[in-house]
């Protein structure tokens, strides 16, 4: 049972090259997942990836108008549709999707307008939702 | 210990090899595709917000239908929502159901309930039921006695007019009126959406919506209405000539 001993330089330097490809992995895939900047190509290997900035198409923001009516069977007022007014024309030909949130976060309603088209898109909820519990909504445009 | 060795080195390696991997998987992973060159990704733009938001829609504080046995009384039945009793007032005439909408053939009489507010819009479809000569609406702000109240009033006069009014004490007093609502009283509408609003300092009435007339309560006026003892309100009528309500809810404001 005299076997050679392994080198006590060896295991603790294989240690480090572990520790730097995790933290070469960890920090690489924290940039393209926040997509902070493009990679700009990725060369070698066979394998590669870029990202590209993802950039907003308004940047002033939007606001929001509704179109209320009373429901005589439920004794309340409901919302049925969203107008969203002030958006860039830099949007202009994008997807929209509107949601209503509650208190809780809950969705109440949402829609979708396919392309937009001028400053403003009016927005029908897929079910009409209860006005009074509207207290937010969260608005994406993408494409 | 050499197998040991070995083993440890082997072990080590693979683990390097897998971490390698790992890096490979997430680049391709968020690189949208393949292997080798992408040749770069296309520039998605994406604008995405969560703001407050209010629709600005009224609180409903009491909502009735009118949906019941034709003949029903409506006095002493309690609200769809909101939990009011309807009382006659003053204490004459007979309301009822009528095909699921409020009826009476009383004149000047009224059918209210109290919503808790004075500054509120109390809304209801009145149909005129082909009657060429009515003069019917809403009445806000009034006292239990029935001597104080505000009205708003569809009548027929002069081709379909919208009448403010004040009654106190056995007087009855315009506050405004619009008129020429039609081209002529048989062609007006079978229905309207009426509404009566009151706010601190004024009244006004809207037909589906559209506010058509309004006008301010003087000091003297707001004092003597706009208080706990006067609020009151529902449907009343003038003159009685086949006038029906139905779908009457008070708005808070």
């Amino acid at each position: 049972m005299n076997a050679t001993p392994t080198p006590a330089s060896t295991r603790p330097h294989r240690r480090r090259r572990i520790a730097v490809a995790v933290i070469a992995g960890a920090a690489t895939f924290g940039i393209v997942g926040a997509s902070a900047a493009s990679l700009g190509g990725i060369t070698g290997s066979t394998l590669g990836a870029d990202a590209a900035v993802i950039g907003s198409c308004d940047t002033d923001g939007v606001s929001l108008t509704y179109t209320n009516a009373y429901d005589a069977t439920l004794g309340r007022y409901q919302t049925s549709g969203v107008t969203v007014n002030g958006i860039a024309a830099a949007c202009t030909g994008k997807a929209l999707a509107l949601t209503l949130k509650d208190a809780t976060g809950v969705s109440l309603g949402s829609g979708t307008v396919a392309s937009v088209s001028g400053t403003s898109a009016s927005v029908t909820l897929a079910s009409s939702a209860n006005a009074n519990l509207v207290v937010g909504a969260a608005v994406v445009i993408s494409g | 210990m050499i197998r040991r060795c070995r083993s440890c080195s082997g072990h080590a390696a693979g683990m390097i090899a897998a971490l390698a991997a790992f890096v490979l998987v997430a680049l391709a992973g968020t690189g949208a595709a393949s292997a080798a060159s992408l040749g770069g990704v296309t520039t998605a733009k994406l604008t995405a917000g969560t703001v407050a938001a209010s629709t600005g829609a009224p609180t409903v504080l009491a909502w009735e239908n009118f949906n019941a046995l034709s003949l029903s009384a409506i006095a002493g039945t309690t609200t769809d929502g909101g939990g009011d009793v309807w009382s006659v007032n003053p204490l004459f005439g007979v309301w009822q159901v009528s095909a699921n909408q409020a009826t009476s053939a009383s004149t000047d009489s009224s059918i209210v309930i109290d919503p808790g507010a004075f500054n509120e819009t109390t809304v209801a479809t009145v149909f005129r039921n082909g009657a060429t000569t009515f003069d019917a609406g809403l009445t806000v702000d009034r006292n239990s006695a029935g001597t104080q109240f505000l009205s708003c009033e569809w009548t027929s006069a002069t081709k379909g007019s919208m009448e403010l009014w004040k009654y106190d004490g056995g007087t009855w007093t315009s506050l405004g009126a619009v008129t020429n609502l039609s081209t002529s009283i048989p062609s007006a509408p079978a229905s309207i959406q009426l509404g009566c609003s009151t706010t601190a300092t004024g009244i006004s009435a809207s037909i589906n919506g559209i506010t058509v007339v309004s006008s301010t309560l003087t000091a003297a006026e707001q004092t003597t209405f706009k208080n706990s003892s006067h609020r009151l309100t529902g449907p009343y009528q003038y003159t009685s000539n086949g006038i029906t309500w139905d779908d009457l809810h008070v708005n808070s404001p």
